[in-house]
């Protein structure tokens, strides 16, 4: 669907990245002179600016990984102040202006596809393999695709695309199934049995629509099914929304709500705005609802049976897990007493039954956008960015919940350890030691994929979670990690040459295995391979 | 409904105006800073200001004092846009008379909306 501002806003956000560039020049600039002098005063204010802007302008262009760099450098400005600026400021600034750099030549149709599918950023341009016998059809897919942003590949049959997707698989397969359908469908199967092969979007395309090809291409995994002659702007639709899904979770409301019919009410107009909504009637049951859902906003009934609404809003904010999760509160009373009885048990906002629909509505989306916000901020290590130890158990116990569902799935965990990290700090100093722990922050968020839990586990530890690698692979992509960051020289701010390692220890996730044991396994191997010798990687046994 | 947008950043006007003139149906007006906001807002006397916060030379709070300062413009609804979406400061920018506060980044498909929510026009 087109909006008669479409062409517009295109020619607005071209005109955005043109000047992007010469904004990031600029950056680079005041980097250069903050090399020289770290208290270099009106460098420091050009850079806070610039970031600023770019926080502001990113994601109002369509590039919220821009607005998200353009925050964290901003915040770490507000923290330099008027300085001096140390290396692990201007390293991590300059690791920002880089990522700046890859969102907006990625975002650019005019730049060179290639280039933006080699950049690991955070959120590159999503890939689409196509698989397109007819010549004159893979170009016109191609140029299509192109212009929405997408990088594609093409390839003529099944035989190149094997070979494309024994490396870095795609976001996205599209595949002509009209000549030979059984192979476009071997193809399909041959993707999905891949590790990871379950993620990326397939959309099957066939020469007549008969309701048996639509069977035979949903039952090979194919997401969607598109027949001749294709619908480029349908097919383009599809895609998006297909990848979109895979970005972006709906909200989740948890009420804690005892009347059924205010539970009925709350459920249609929340779940026909688009989010994801549960109700526990029974108090009792707030504890594991919030575990297992993990809302990202409560609301509030105040009179249920046994409780009051307030003391169950206290207990909540009492656990430091629960501590940016919004919270609304339902009376039926009036309004000041309840609002203060409200915020004196840390709820957000006070709403009073019968709530309008709109009013709701807008006070749910405020706080969740609020609440996520916050939660990033609360959720992210200061210094490199990842996650912090906290949110990184949380996300841990997730990846358990979802293997008690599905037994099949596969999970490591490994905790790293910088090798004789104290020397670094004593030889060189601990603006050096931080400048490492960026230094290796940056290369895991680097090579791991999006869905990778990332995190900073106390000072010069760090851990991963993966899933849906065998233990085997997972080791072999830590194995590629701990050579590839070995190889790595760092530099002392009095320009001393040197090289760090790291040991880690990996643990597969065992059937009803808990977090704490899990996380402990990884240590115990971890400290087998420091036993060993360090700079290894060292396998849990069974347990 | 005429809105008169403030704002130092060229790119931050242009898509704000797509979003209330073309996607809203609104009339635009810009200025570049605040004191040549002080001046639209007199001259062309719009229902609303959407009001930078962050800007070089007069920021967005003393436009604001300024604007309030003035009868001919006392009047003027005026709602912040800031990128600092943090409680506190959202609090502060309100408790200065503001009548809402937008923040950086926005959906310019939406802008003219959630303007016209906060101002509490339908």
């Amino acid at each position: 669907m087109t909006a008669p501002w479409d062409d517009e806003l295109a020619e607005l956000r071209a005109v955005y990245l043109r000047e992007a560039r010469g904004r990031i020049d600029e950056l680079d600039r005041a980097l250069d002179l903050l090399d020289r002098d770290g208290s270099d005063a009106r460098a420091l204010q050009d850079l806070r600016r610039g970031f600023h802007a770019f926080t502001g302008s990113g994601a109002t262009y369509g590039l919220p990984a821009v607005s998200a760099l353009g925050l964290e450098a901003e915040r770490r400005c507000t923290a330099v102040g008027s300085g001096p600026a140390v290396a692990s400021d201007l390293e991590s600034w300059r690791a920002a202006v880089n990522g700046l750099r890859r969102e907006i030549a990625g975002a650019d149709p005019q730049a060179p596809a290639a280039e933006a599918v080699s950049a690991g950023g955070e959120r590159p341009m999503p890939s689409v393999l196509i698989v397109q016998e007819d010549e004159a059809e893979r170009e016109a897919l191609v140029r299509a695709l192109g212009q929405e942003s997408f990088a594609v590949r093409a390839t003529a049959g099944p035989e190149g695309a094997l070979a494309a997707l024994s490396g870095h698989l795609p976001d996205a397969l599209i595949v002509d199934a009209a000549g030979d359908p059984a192979a476009a469908f071997a193809l399909v199967e041959r993707l999905r049995a891949q590790a990871g092969g379950e993620r990326p979007v397939v959309l099957v395309v066939a020469r007549h629509g008969g309701v048996l090809d639509r069977v035979e291409a949903i039952h090979c995994g194919a997401d969607g099914h598109f027949t001749k002659p294709i619908d480029l702007v349908a097919l383009v639709r599809r895609l998006r929304f297909l990848l979109d899904r895979e970005e972006a979770e709906a909200p989740r409301i948890l009420s804690v709500e005892d009347d059924p019919q205010q539970a009925a009410f709350l459920r249609t107009v929340l779940g026909s705005a688009g989010y994801e909504f549960r109700a526990v009637e029974d108090p009792a049951r707030l504890e594991s609802e919030l575990a297992a859902f993990r809302p990202d906003l409560v609301l509030m009934d105040v009179l249920l049976p046994g409780v009051s609404g307030y003391d169950l809003v206290r207990s909540l904010r009492q656990d430091e897990r629960h501590a940016t999760l919004p919270v609304i509160v339902l009376t039926t009373q009036g309004e000041l007493d309840s609002r203060i009885e409200a915020a004196r048990a840390g709820g957000d906002e006070h709403l009073v039954k019968p709530v309008s629909p709109a009013l709701l509505l807008s006070t749910v989306a405020a706080r969740v956008e609020r609440g996520r916000f916050l939660r990033l901020l609360v959720e992210r290590d200061g210094l490199t960015g990842l996650l912090t130890h906290t949110a990184l158990l949380e996300r841990a116990r997730v990846v358990i919940a979802k293997k008690r569902r599905d037994p099949s799935r596969q999970a490591s965990c490994i905790m790293i350890d910088l090798d004789r990290f104290k020397a670094v700090n004593d030889d060189h100093g601990h603006p050096t030691g931080d400048q490492v722990l960026v230094r290796l922050a940056g290369l895991l968020r680097a090579r791991l994929r999006q869905a990778d839990v990332v995190g900073r586990y106390g000072g010069e530890e760090f851990a991963v979670v993966l899933e849906d690698l065998t233990a085997d692979d997972a080791t072999r992509l830590v194995e590629r990690l701990r050579t590839e960051f070995a190889g790595i020289e760092h530099r002392s701010r009095e320009g001393a040459a040197f090289r760090v390692t790291f040991s880690a220890g990996l643990a597969g996730l065992q059937d009803g295995e808990s977090v704490s044991a899990w996380v402990h396994a990884a240590d115990r191997a971890l400290y087998a391979a420091k036993e060993g010798g360090r700079n290894r990687v060292a396998v849990a046994p069974p347990r | 409904m005429k809105v008169l947008i403030v704002d130092d950043e060229p790119d931050i006007r242009r898509i704000a105006k797509l979003g209330l003139a073309r996607v809203g149906g609104m009339e635009v007006v810009e200025a570049t800073n605040g004191t040549e906001a002080l001046a639209r807002a007199k001259e062309d006397h719009p229902d609303a200001v959407l009001l930078d916060v962050m800007m070089p030379g007069l920021d967005g709070p003393s436009t604001l004092a300024r604007l309030r300062e003035d009868p001919a413009t006392s009047g003027i609804p005026v709602v912040f846009l800031t990128a600092k979406a943090i409680a506190t400061e959202v609090d502060r920018l309100k408790s200065l008379g503001a009548a809402g506060v937008l923040t950086k980044p926005f959906d310019p498909m939406t802008l003219a909306r959630e303007l016209r929510g906060v101002l509490g026009i339908p």
